[in-house]
């Protein structure tokens, strides 16, 4: 009789750590599931967003978008300014890094921009850091700035 | 003698087909032997070929500064001296260096537009888009695998985040071709100036200068490298390299690691000179009966030995072709997987990359060799052994 209580209790005290692991895996996002099957595989792009945008002075228009993967990966942008109201430079940001200027106009009305980083510190964000959110902004210059309409297109290539 | 030839021939043939057991394991076994030493070897010569292909552009010297034994920068001010010296055409300055995107480790190489030694258009020939413009600043040429890699194409803008953490981007303006892909495959190539700001290297400083000597008669050639080659190496804390050094520098790199194929390589022949060995032994003594009615009718112990020693060449041969055949498809078709890795060792391979490959009427003939000697070796013994019975025996032997 008491060996049969003493392994109910083993059994019920065994269950309580594993439901209890469970909720700590589950609200520790150190500790959640990795979705490695979002992991982009080397020289396969994937596209993550695409839209319309509207620059305008003084207004941030920005792009989010979901990373669940902990591999590094390229970043590419494909950017179709599609009307002109002044020509100018645009100035594009990841993660509030600046990935530079580029000056729109109508001869340069199609802009593809490869993202890398050779420095260790990577552009797109992983889960770890801001559960996989990751954020591009569109600005125009603050002088000779352009303004318009543009097409976007955020893709992510693997990297290793 | 002809006639007399080809009937043994004929009927060396007609063993080989009725022991069916003893040629599949020696074919089989031997075949692997050649074929891991041709794939090896042709793809090792590819590479060696390849790195003397790098160097048909390569400066007769390259200058590098050391400090406490360690290469470092060097001062812009040698090339005065340098430049001074006699036998000396030019010197050119170069910057380059590393940079990792996830695991693929490039080159970063910055050269001087204005004065160059070599026509760009013949030390990098390019498969699209057009050479860098001297006067034009922020623009690279990539190699195929960068291409790939990031997925830039000419026209498209390539922003990288250097070792400083500033961002610096440039316009894709031509993809390197892959005639001598080994070389460029990961390299992007820009002005130096671009390269320095890249690097962060501050004025006055490059990472090794590139001396052309003046064009002599052959016989003088060695001679005048030489001198000029002394006269520099009295320069303080510089390196003096000549192409030779790089050359075999690379020769030594994959001949070692090709070495530890040949190991491996080694023990297989050895285990198939075995079977082979072995597999001569058993048929011997199931042909016993054939020998003794052979030598009944005629046949002298020569003959015999002539049959069997026959068998060993064909089946030799048979190995070896299958083996080089199988070579050749493993290294171009499929990209020698794992050997490749191996004998290459970058630390991750450009996957698209194919392995250059060069078959030389030398290493068919040595493959050729190591399939047929060691099996004439092997079953010579054997097949002495199995000659030398006496046909009476033999046949009431082979009976009970």
């Amino acid at each position: 009789m008491k060996l049969e209580k003493l392994i109910a209790v083993e059994a019920a005290g065994v269950a309580l750590v594993l439901i209890l692991l469970v909720i700590l895996v589950d609200f520790t996002s150190y500790l959640g599931s990795s979705n490695q099957k979002d992991r982009i595989s080397l020289y396969v792009e994937k596209e993550y967003a695409e839209g319309n945008i509207t620059v305008v002075p003084g207004r941030i228009a920005f792009v989010r978008f979901n990373y669940s993967s902990y591999e590094p990966a390229i970043l590419v942008l494909e950017l179709v300014f599609q009307s002109w109201e002044s020509t100018g430079y645009l100035n594009i940001r990841c993660n509030n890094r600046a990935i530079g200027p580029i000056f729109a106009s109508p001869e340069n009305s199609t802009v593809r921009l490869n993202v890398v980083s050779t420095s260790g510190a990577e552009w797109v964000e992983p889960l770890s850091s801001m559960f996989g959110l990751n954020e591009v902004t569109f600005e125009s210059g603050l002088e000779n700035g352009f303004i318009g309409l543009l097409s976007y297109k955020i893709k992510l290539r693997g990297s290793r | 003698m002809k006639n007399r030839f080809r009937n043994l021939a004929n009927y060396a043939l007609n063993c080989i087909k009725r022991y069916k057991v003893r040629t599949l394991v020696i074919i089989v076994s031997l075949s692997i032997a050649a074929f891991i030493f041709a794939s090896v070897s042709f793809m090792k010569e590819g590479l060696v070929r390849e790195g003397e292909l790098s160097l048909k552009y390569a400066p007769d010297l390259t200058v590098q500064g050391m400090f406490a034994g360690r290469q470092s920068l060097i001062n812009t001010s040698y090339i005065y001296y340098i430049q001074k010296t006699l036998g000396v055409k030019a010197v050119e300055e170069r910057i380059w260096g590393y940079g990792n995107i996830g695991n693929t480790l490039l080159v970063i190489v910055g050269i001087d537009l204005d004065n160059p030694v070599v026509n760009p258009a013949s030390a990098y020939p390019l498969v699209s888009g057009s050479f860098l413009d001297s006067q034009e600043n922020n623009s690279v040429v990539i190699g195929k695998a960068v291409a790939d890699l990031t997925g830039a194409r000419v026209g498209s803008w390539l922003a990288i985040l250097t070792e400083s953490n500033q961002v610096r981007q440039y316009k894709v303006r031509g993809v390197f071709s892959s005639e001598s892909s080994i070389y460029n495959a990961d390299m992007i190539l820009m002005s130096e100036n671009d390269a320095r700001l890249f690097f962060g290297i501050p004025e006055g400083k490059v990472t090794d200068l590139l001396v052309y000597t003046e064009d002599v008669n052959k016989a003088y050639y060695v001679t005048q490298l030489n001198f000029v080659a002394r006269e520099i190496s009295e320069l303080p804390n510089v390196r003096v390299l000549t192409k030779d050094i790089l050359l075999k520098a690379q020769e030594t790199t994959y001949g070692a690691r090709s070495g530890f194929f040949s190991i491996t390589w080694f023990t297989v022949l050895v285990s198939a000179a075995i079977v082979a060995f072995n597999q001569t032994v058993v048929v011997g003594h199931e042909s016993k009966f054939e020998v003794g009615l052979l030598k009944a009718l005629g046949f002298s112990t020569s003959d015999i030995i002539q049959v069997r020693l026959i068998e060993s060449l064909i089946l030799g041969v048979l190995a070896g072709s299958i083996g080089i055949a199988s070579g050749i498809f493993f290294d171009t078709v499929l990209g020698a997987p794992v050997f490749r890795d191996f004998l290459l060792g970058w630390a991750v391979l450009y996957p698209a990359f194919s392995v250059p490959v060069h078959i030389s009427l030398q290493t068919v003939l040595i493959t050729y060799a190591i399939t047929i000697v060691p099996l004439l070796f092997a079953t010579v013994v054997p097949s002495w052994l199995n000659a030398t019975v006496d046909p009476d025996l033999a046949m009431r032997g082979a009976r009970a």
